[in-house]
C-alpha cells in the first residue's frame, strides 16, 4: 500500500509540475491531421462546453439550494410541487439545444461518408493480432507487426517511448491524397483507428467497410485495434508514416522490388537461420506460443518439446506453411517469405531446448511449397 | 375481475411463436430499406426492362476485390481489378483460383458491397457466388463473372466495391 | 433481518404459522420479505467477487507492462467483472428492493406469485454458480467481453462457453419472471384507493422496468440460442462462410442491451425520487411529468440501439436516424434532473446517508448523461467509440448511478426493515470516501480515453501510466470503503446495535410504508388492506 501510495503521489506530482510527459496527446481528443479530423473536434469541443454550461447551470442552483435551503440554516420547505408551464420550458429549450448540436454534426457526417474519387485504395485486413495493408493499385501486400521486444512487455528491459505504439513496417501514405481504406477481418472483428486521421471502423469478417482520409502534414501517427479480438488486443498497433507524394513514389517502387527480391531463395548458414528465426519467431509466433515457447494451453500449444518441433521436419514445415483448420494456426506460406519460414522452422527445432540439430533452408521449404502447387 | 378463457390465453403463445417466424421476413425488409450490410444485392434472373435500360448514359466504377486469406488459400484473383460499368451494358469479367490440394474441392464464394446502401445497384446475372463451384485437383480455372449498373442508380452512386471470401464448404458444417 | 418482525407477532392472526427455522426458511420461503433479503445479500456477494475481478484489472493496469497476470486471464477479468456487476449485482439489487418494497409501498399482503418468487430467486445461485466455475474450466472462463461479439464468442471462444449460454438462459428466467411477477403484483394488488397516479414513483419505475425486461430478456435468451446453433449444430447465424452475419449478432444483442441499460437505471430514478423529497422535506416536483418521462425514456430505449455500432459501417441514412433518436433520450432525462433540483430548491434540507447518496447520484449521473449526450453524436462517437471515454461514461452511470441508489435506498429503508438506524458517523465515511474513490477512479478515465486509450487492453502506452496509476488508486479506495459499508449493515441488522428506529424513522416521510406499519415491519404486513385516500 505504501509503494502505491508514493506512486499516487509522485503521479500527482508529475501531473502538477509538468505536462512534457503527455505534451503530444494531451488531455483532450486530438485535432488530428485531417479536414475531418479538425472538424470532429470542433465538434467535440462545442458540445463540450455546451454540456459544461448545462452542468454549470443545473449544479449551480443545486449548490445554492443545498448552501441556502438547509434545514439548519432555519429554512422553511415551501410547498409547491407543479407547474406545466416550467416543465414544458425544460423540455423546448433542451430540445431546441439538441436541435442546434445536430445541424453540425449531420454536416460532418455526410462529409464522413463521402467515400467517392480516392486516388488510392488500401485494403486492410485485420488479423489476430496483426495487420495487412494490400495497395490495390500497386504490387505491394505487407503485414504490420507490433515491434516492442517482449522484453519490454515483461518488464525485463526498459520500456521504449513508443511502448507497444510501434511495428515493423509502417503503412505509408502520400499527403494530400485521397486515400480510401477498404477494411476487413480474416477471423474475428477488428476495429482499425488512427485518432490523428478520425478514422476508426470495424473489421468484419466476411465483409467490406469503407473510410477514408486525407491527410495533410507528413508524420507518424499512431492508433491501435479497439474491437477486443482476443487475447493479442493490446498488442496490434497502427503506424501510418505519412510521406510527400515523391516520397510515397519512391517508397512503392522500393516495396515492389524489395517484395520481388524476398521471393529469390538463398543459401544461409545454420547460425543465419537462427538469427534470422528469433526475429521472426518474436514478430510473428511469440504472441501466442510464447517467447520461451511455452505456449498458452489448451488454445495455444506449447512448441518447447513438441511433437512436432521434435517430428519429422516436413510435418514441421507444412504446418508453419498452411496453417492448422479450425485453429487460431494462420497459413504463413504467402504472409512470410521462404526464408522467413526455413529460418523461423530451424529455430523452433533448435531453440529453449528442443537441441534437434536439424534444419531447414530455404531452397527446401521452396521445393515443399512449389510441390504442393 | 372478468375471467379470460385458458383458449384465447393460449393463442398468445402460438402468435408469439409465430412472431418468431415472421421475424425472417421482416429482418430481410429491414435490410432492404437501411441498406445495412451490404446484402440487399439483385439478381436478376428475369430480364427486367427496368434495370436494364440501354438509355441511360451513367458509368460507374466498379473495383473487384478478393479476401486478403483467400488470395492466400486459393490464388484467388479478379482478372481485372476495376471495371466501368454502364446502366444497360453488361460485362463478364472473371476471378482466377487455383486448388493446390490432390483432391477436388468444392467451394462458395461469398460476395460482399461496399457502400452496403448502394449495393442494391449492382446487378449480378451470372456469378459464381450463385452456386457451389468443384475445383479439380491442382487446377487453375476461372469464375465468370457478368454484372450490370441498375437503371434506378440515382446520381450521388458514384463508385463500387465487390468483394468475394472463398469458403471450402465442408467446413460448413452442411449447412448449404 | 426480519426475525425481530416475528416476535411481534399480531395476536389477531390466527391462520398465521411463523417461518420455518434454519436453513429451510430460507429455502422454502414465499414472504417477499425473506426473498427481497435473499436478493439483496446476493447482490452483495456478487458486488463483492465483481469487485475483486476489478481490483485484478486495476492491479494490472496500475503501470505499463505485464505484471500479475496474462492477457488472456485479463481478459477473463474483464469479461466476468460485466457479468457479475450487471447481472449478479445491480439487477437482482433492485430485484431485491422491488421485492422489499412494492408490497409495502402499495398496500398488499405480499407479491402476487410468491411461488414463482421463490423460484426465480433460487435459480440465480446456480446461475451465478455455474457462471463462475468457469473460471476453473480447462480454457478458461469466458475472455470475448461481457458484450460476447460474434465470432469471438462462438467460433474462437474457449469451450465454457457453453456454461456461460447456460447460465444466461437461467438469468433470463429468473428476471422474467421476476418481471412477471412485479406486473401482476401491481396490476391487481394495489390498496383500495391507490390509483396509478398515486402510486409512489419506485413502484412506477419498476412496473415500467418490468415491461422492458418482459421485452428485452426473450431477445438476449434468442441470441444466446443463436451462439449455441452456431457454436454446437451448424447453423450458421454469425458466420459469413454460411451466408450469415456476425454484425447481425450486434443489432440482437444491443436490442436487449440498450433497454438493458434503463432497467438498470430506471428504479433507481424511483429510489432518488424518494429521498430527495423526503430529506428537502417537500413534495416531489413534477410527479405526473417523472412518470410521462420515465415512460418515454423506456420507449426510446427500443429504437436507439445501433448507437453502440456507429462504427460497424451502418449507412448514412442509419447512423443519422440513430443519432437524432438517441439525442432525444436527453430530453426527458433532462426533465428528471430539473425536476430533482427543483425538488430541493426552497426545501428545508438535511444531509443523513441516503441523501447525501442521492444528491452525489444526481450530480454524478449527470456527468455521465452529458458524457452520454456527447457519445451520440455519431462523428465525435468514432474518436469516443471502445475507448476509456465510453467506459468512464458509462461507469458513471452505473456505479454513481445505479449502485449509488441502492445504497442510499439500504440506508434509507434499512431502520424500516430492521427497527434499528444505522450508524450515522460510519455511513458518512462511506458515502465521502465511496464519493472521492468513485471520481479518482472514473473521472481521469475521460481523459486517457480522449487522449486514445482503447478498452479492454491488459497493457497501455507510456502517455497513459500516470492516469492509469491515479485510476488504481481511486479504484482500491472505493472498492476498500465498501467493507465499511458491510460492517455497518452487519452490525445494524446481526449485530442488533443502533438506536431504535421510530415507526416514522426520518422526519416527514410519505407512504404506506411509513405511516401505516411499525418499525420495524412484522414478517407479514397489510393483512387487511390499508386504505388510501
Amino acid at each position: 500500500m505504501t509503494r502505491v501510495g508514493i506512486s499516487a503521489l509522485s503521479a500527482l506530482l508529475l501531473l502538477t509540475s509538468s505536462h512534457s510527459a503527455f505534451a503530444e496527446w494531451g488531455l483532450n481528443m486530438t485535432e488530428g491531421v485531417t479536414r475531418i479530423s479538425h472538424e470532429v473536434h470542433d465538434l467535440h469541443m462545442i458540445i463540450f462546453y455546451i454540456c459544461v454550461a448545462i452542468a454549470v447551470a443545473v449544479f449551480g442552483v443545486m449548490l445554492y439550494s443545498i448552501i441556502y435551503h438547509r434545514k439548519s440554516r432555519g429554512a422553511e420547505a415551501a410547498n409547491f410541487h407543479e407547474s406545466t408551464t416550467v416543465e414544458i420550458i425544460w423540455t423546448v429549450t433542451p430540445l431546441i439545444i439538441l436541435i442546434a448540436m445536430a445541424i453540425p454534426a449531420t454536416n460532418t457526417l455526410i462529409d464522413m461518408y463521402d467515400n467517392k474519387d480516392a486516388e488510392i485504395d488500401v485494403q486492410i485486413t485485420g488479423y489476430q493480432w496483426k495487420w495487412r495493408y494490400t495497395y490495390l493499385n500497386e504490387d505491394v501486400d505487407f503485414f504490420s507487426v507490433l515491434s516492442t521486444p517482449q522484453d519490454q512487455i515483461d518488464n525485463i528491459a526498459e520500456k521504449n517511448e513508443n511502448y507497444l505504439l510501434e511495428v515493423d513496417k509502417p503503412l505509408v501514405l502520400p499527403i494530400n491524397t485521397k486515400v480510401r481504406f477498404l477494411l476487413t477481418s480474416k477471423d474475428v472483428i477488428h476495429s482499425w483507428w488512427v485518432p490523428e486521421l478520425a478514422v476508426k471502423k470495424d473489421t468484419i469478417p466476411g465483409f467490406i467497410n469503407e473510410s477514408w482520409a486525407i491527410i495533410d502534414e507528413p508524420g507518424l501517427y499512431r492508433g491501435q485495434c479497439t474491437e477486443l479480438c482476443g487475447a493479442g488486443h493490446g498488442y496490434m498497433p497502427i503506424v501510418v508514416k505519412a510521406v510527400s507524394k515523391e516520397e510515397y513514389k519512391i517508397w512503392v517502387t522500393q516495396q515492389a522490388i524489395e517484395q520481388a527480391a524476398a521471393k529469390e531463395v538463398k543459401d544461409m548458414s545454420f547460425d543465419e537461420l537462427m538469427a534470422q528465426g528469433e526475429k521472426v519467431y518474436s514478430t510473428n509466433c511469440a504472441a501466442c506460443h510464447k517467447q520461451d515457447g511455452s505456449g498458452m494451453t489448451p488454445m495455444f500449444p506449447a512448441l518447447k518439446g513438441s511433437a512436432i518441433a521434435l517430428g519429422d521436419i516436413d510435418k514441421h514445415i507444412e504446418m508453419v506453411l498452411d496453417g492448422k483448420q479450425g485453429t487460431a494456426m494462420s497459413a504463413f506460406a504467402e504472409q512470410l517469405s521462404v526464408s522467413d519460414i526455413a529460418a523461423v522452422v530451424t529455430y523452433e527445432r533448435n531453440a529453449w531446448g528442443n537441441d534437434k540439430g536439424d534444419s531447414a533452408s530455404p531452397k527446401y521449404v521452396k521445393e515443399l511449397k512449389d510441390n504442393k502447387k | 375481475m372478468k375471467k379470460i378463457s385458458p383458449w384465447k390465453i393460449t393463442i398468445i403463445p402460438i402468435l408469439m411463436f409465430g412472431f418468431g417466424f415472421a421475424l425472417v421476413p421482416l429482418y430481410d425488409i429491414f435490410c432492404d430499406v437501411t441498406g445495412i450490410n451490404g446484402k440487399n444485392y439483385s439478381v436478376m434472373s428475369v430480364f427486367d426492362a427496368n434495370a436494364v435500360n440501354e438509355n441511360s448514359q451513367k458509368i460507374v466504377t466498379l473495383q473487384l476485390l478478393a479476401d486478403a486469406d483467400s488470395r492466400d488459400v486459393w490464388q484467388f484473383t479478379p482478372e481485372k481489378k476495376r471495371i466501368d460499368i454502364q446502366a444497360g451494358k453488361m460485362i463478364t469479367t472473371y476471378y482466377e483460383i487455383t486448388n493446390k490440394n490432390d483432391f477436388p474441392v468444392t467451394i462458395q464464394a461469398v460476395p460482399s458491397v461496399a457502400p452496403g446502401e448502394w449495393a442494391e445497384y449492382l446487378v449480378k446475372i451470372e456469378c459464381f457466388c450463385f452456386n457451389q463451384q468443384t475445383i479439380p485437383p491442382y487446377e487453375k480455372i476461372k469464375l465468370p463473372l457478368q454484372v450490370t449498373l441498375s437503371a434506378k442508380a440515382p446520381e450521388e452512386v458514384n463508385h463500387l466495391s465487390l468483394s468475394y471470401r472463398i469458403y471450402q464448404s465442408e467446413s460448413l458444417g452442411g449447412t448449404f | 433481518m426480519s426475525q425481530e418482525g416475528v416476535s411481534q407477532e399480531m395476536p389477531h392472526d390466527d391462520h398465521h404459522h411463523g417461518p420455518d427455522k434454519g436453513i429451510l426458511r430460507w429455502l422454502y420461503t414465499t414472504n417477499h420479505k425473506d426473498i427481497g433479503t435473499m436478493y439483496l445479500l446476493l447482490a452483495l456477494g456478487s458486488l463483492l467477487i465483481g469487485g475483486c475481478m476489478a481490483f485484478v484489472i486495476r492491479a494490472e493496469l496500475f503501470e505499463p507492462g505485464l505484471q500479475l497476470v496474462d492477457p488472456n486471464f485479463f481478459n477473463q477479468m474483464t469479461t466476468m467483472h460485466g457479468l457479475i456487476m450487471v447481472f449478479g449485482a445491480i439487477m437482482p439489487a433492485f430485484v431485491g428492493l422491488a421485492n422489499w418494497l412494492i408490497p409495502l409501498m402499495i398496500g398488499a399482503p405480499d407479491m402476487a406469485l410468491p411461488r414463482i418468487n421463490n423460484w426465480s430467486f433460487w435459480l440465480l445461485p446456480f446461475a451465478f454458480g455455474m457462471l463462475l466455475s468457469t473460471l476453473f474450466m480447462e480454457g478458461g472462463a469466458p475472455n470475448f467481453g461481457w458484450t460476447f461479439y460474434a465470432p469471438l464468442s462462438t467460433d474462437y471462444a474457449p469451450p465454457s462457453v457453453t456454461f456461460f449460454i447456460f447460465s444466461v438462459h437461467i438469468m433470463g428466467i429468473s428476471s422474467v419472471m421476476g418481471a412477471v411477477n412485479v406486473i401482476v403484483t401491481i396490476f391487481n394488488m394495489r390498496a383500495p384507493g391507490m390509483t396509478f397516479m398515486k402510486m409512489p414513483l419506485f413502484v412506477w419505475t419498476w412496473l415500467i422496468t418490468a415491461f422492458l425486461l418482459i421485452a428485452v430478456m426473450p431477445v438476449l435468451a434468442g441470441v444466446v440460442t443463436m451462439m449455441l446453433m452456431d457454436i454446437h449444430f451448424g447453423t450458421s447465424f454469425f458466420n459469413a462462410a454460411g451466408g450469415g452475419d456476425p454484425v447481425l449478432f450486434q443489432h440482437v444483442f444491443w436490442f436487449f442491451g440498450h433497454p438493458e441499460v434503463y432497467i438498470m437505471i430506471l428504479p433507481a430514478f424511483g429510489i432518488i425520487s424518494h429521498i430527495i423529497s423526503t430529506f428537502s422535506r417537500k413534495p416531489l416536483f413534477g410527479y405526473t411529468s417523472m412518470v410521462f418521462a420515465t415512460s418515454s425514456i423506456a420507449i426510446l430505449s427500443f429504437i436507439v440501439w445501433a448507437h453502440h455500432m456507429f462504427t460497424v459501417g451502418i449507412p448514412l441514412a442509419g447512423e443519422l436516424f440513430f443519432m437524432y433518436s438517441t439525442m432525444l433520450i436527453a430530453v426527458p432525462t433532462g426533465v428528471k434532473v430539473f425536476n430533482w433540483v427543483t425538488t430541493m430548491f426552497r426545501g428545508s434540507m438535511t444531509f443523513e446517508t441516503p441523501m447525501l447518496f442521492a444528491i452525489a447520484f444526481v450530480v454524478l449521473f449527470t456527468i455521465g448523461g452529458l458524457s452520454g449526450l456527447m457519445l451520440a453524436i455519431a462523428p465525435a462517437d468514432f474518436q469516443y467509440h471502445d475507448t476509456y471515454f465510453v467506459v468512464a461514461h458509462f461507469h458513471y452511470v452505473l456505479v454513481p448511478g445505479a449502485l449509488f441508489s441502492i445504497l442510499a435506498a439500504v440506508y434509507y429503508w434499512l431502520p424500516k426493515w430492521c427497527g434499528r438506524m444505522y450508524n450515522e458517523t460510519l455511513g458518512k465515511w462511506h458515502f465521502w470516501l465511496s464519493f472521492i474513490g468513485v471520481n479518482l477512479t472514473f473521472f481521469p478515465m475521460h481523459f486517457v480515453g480522449l487522449a486514445g486509450m482503447p478498452r479492454r487492453i491488459p497493457d497501455y502506452a507510456l502517455q497513459f501510466a500516470d492516469f492509469n496509476a491515479i485510476v488504481s488508486v481511486g479504484a482500491f479506495v472505493f472498492g476498500l470503503s465498501q467493507l465499511i459499508f458491510v460492517y455497518n449493515i452487519w452490525r445494524t441488522t446481526l449485530g442488533n446495535k443502533g438506536e431504535k428506529a421510530t415507526d416514522l424513522v426520518w422526519e416527514k416521510p410519505t407512504g404506506l410504508e411509513w405511516t401505516a406499519l411499525p418499525s420495524p415491519v412484522p414478517y407479514h404486513t397489510f393483512q387487511e388492506p390499508p386504505k388510501v385516500d
